[in-house]
């Protein structure tokens, strides 16, 4: 019979600890703030949307105004071929290129035209090569010499104070 | 022109925000009461209804629903679940002070609500969340076990023992109370 009455009195006491009220309006608030969010994702959207646009179209025309990167300049040839005199291609720079920024060379060191010193050995070169073989192979064979290395003698350290104890 | 796509489009979402809406109006107050159970305080409570819907509403899951009350209740036992966790390591203690009686004035005042509501938070948090679910519209165990994440036979043992000690309890002061 008690422990009827307790469980009764438990079952009452549970039901009254679980039916707690919320304030007035509770769905509507919940309905107000779902469309609310929904309202904000789209201006959310918006909002990522647009710098990223802004970003993609700036870099596609940073791109677009980079100077045309023209074929190097063939490297000096020895060859009879080489002796005439050497035309740069004439680049149109589509915009002048701003102070302050390295240029970028396709070769290092740029090509330049031959000096009047080395047009004057090729020519000597080319009329009378085998003069020039003797000179270069003079040159190399002094070149070639081995290095004479003196033999190293180290005397060993005599310490005079420390023989006579 | 409007594409059949975009007739689809129209049609249907009227439809879908009014069946939305129909499952707010009918089960707000269900989560509502699942939320307080798990942290015994009414804002918290709301906040955890709203987040709860909002999820719902944003990965468009409560469309395909089948047992409506079971997954609405593990949605918001998880969303409550969790915000208990970051309240706790908090700076600040949100929890609400109770207003009721202490048992022993209650007993002597014929307030067994107040008795109970009093022993039941002073239950350990395994044996109260069960038992306090189990008070909610006839949320069977099945359901309080889906909803928990947890065992059904694990429920039912935490209930029976959650049960006990509550009565014991009841007993006690019962006693006290006739001898006066």
């Amino acid at each position: 019979m008690r422990d009827k009455e307790l469980d009764e009195i438990l079952d009452a006491g549970l039901k009254a600890y679980s039916a707690v009220q919320p304030r007035q309006g509770l769905e509507r608030r919940v309905l107000g703030h779902v469309h609310s969010t929904r309202r904000f994702a789209w201006w959310h959207w918006v909002a990522v949307a647009v710098p990223v646009l802004a970003c993609a179209v700036g870099l596609l025309l940073w791109r677009q105004s980079e100077p045309v990167q023209t074929r190097p300049a063939t490297s000096v040839e020895t060859s009879a071929r080489a002796m005439a005199p050497v035309v740069r291609p004439v680049v149109v720079a589509k915009h002048v290129r701003r102070v302050g920024q390295t240029p970028k060379r396709m070769q290092f060191p740029t090509p330049a035209p031959l000096t009047r010193e080395e047009r004057a050995l090729l020519e000597f070169v080319q009329r009378s090569p085998k003069e020039a073989a003797e000179l270069l192979g003079e040159t190399r064979d002094s070149e070639i010499k081995p290095i004479q290395i003196q033999a190293i003698s180290i005397p060993p350290i005599k310490i005079e104070n420390l023989e006579e104890k | 022109m409007t594409s059949a796509f975009d007739l689809v489009i129209t049609v249907e979402e009227p439809v879908r925000e009014a069946q939305f809406a129909a499952l707010v109006a009918r089960r707000s107050l269900f989560v509502y009461r699942v939320a307080y159970a798990v942290l015994r305080n009414v804002f918290d409570a709301e906040d955890v209804v709203q987040d709860t819907f909002l999820k719902l509403y944003r990965t468009h899951v409560w469309a395909g629903m089948k047992d409506e009350k079971a997954f609405l209740a593990r949605a918001a036992w998880r969303i409550a679940v969790d915000r208990r966790r970051k309240r706790q390591h908090g700076a600040l203690d949100a929890e609400m002070p109770s207003n009721a009686a202490n048992p022993e004035e209650a007993a002597i005042q014929g307030d067994w609500n107040a008795i109970v509501q009093r022993l039941m938070d002073a239950l350990p948090e395994e044996l109260r969340l069960p038992l306090a679910l189990s008070g909610l519209e006839e949320l069977n165990s099945r359901e309080i076990a889906e909803a928990m994440g947890i065992a059904e036979g694990t429920v039912r043992t935490r209930l029976m023992r959650g049960r006990q000690m509550v009565k014991e309890k009841l007993a006690a002061l019962m006693e006290k109370r006739n001898a006066r």
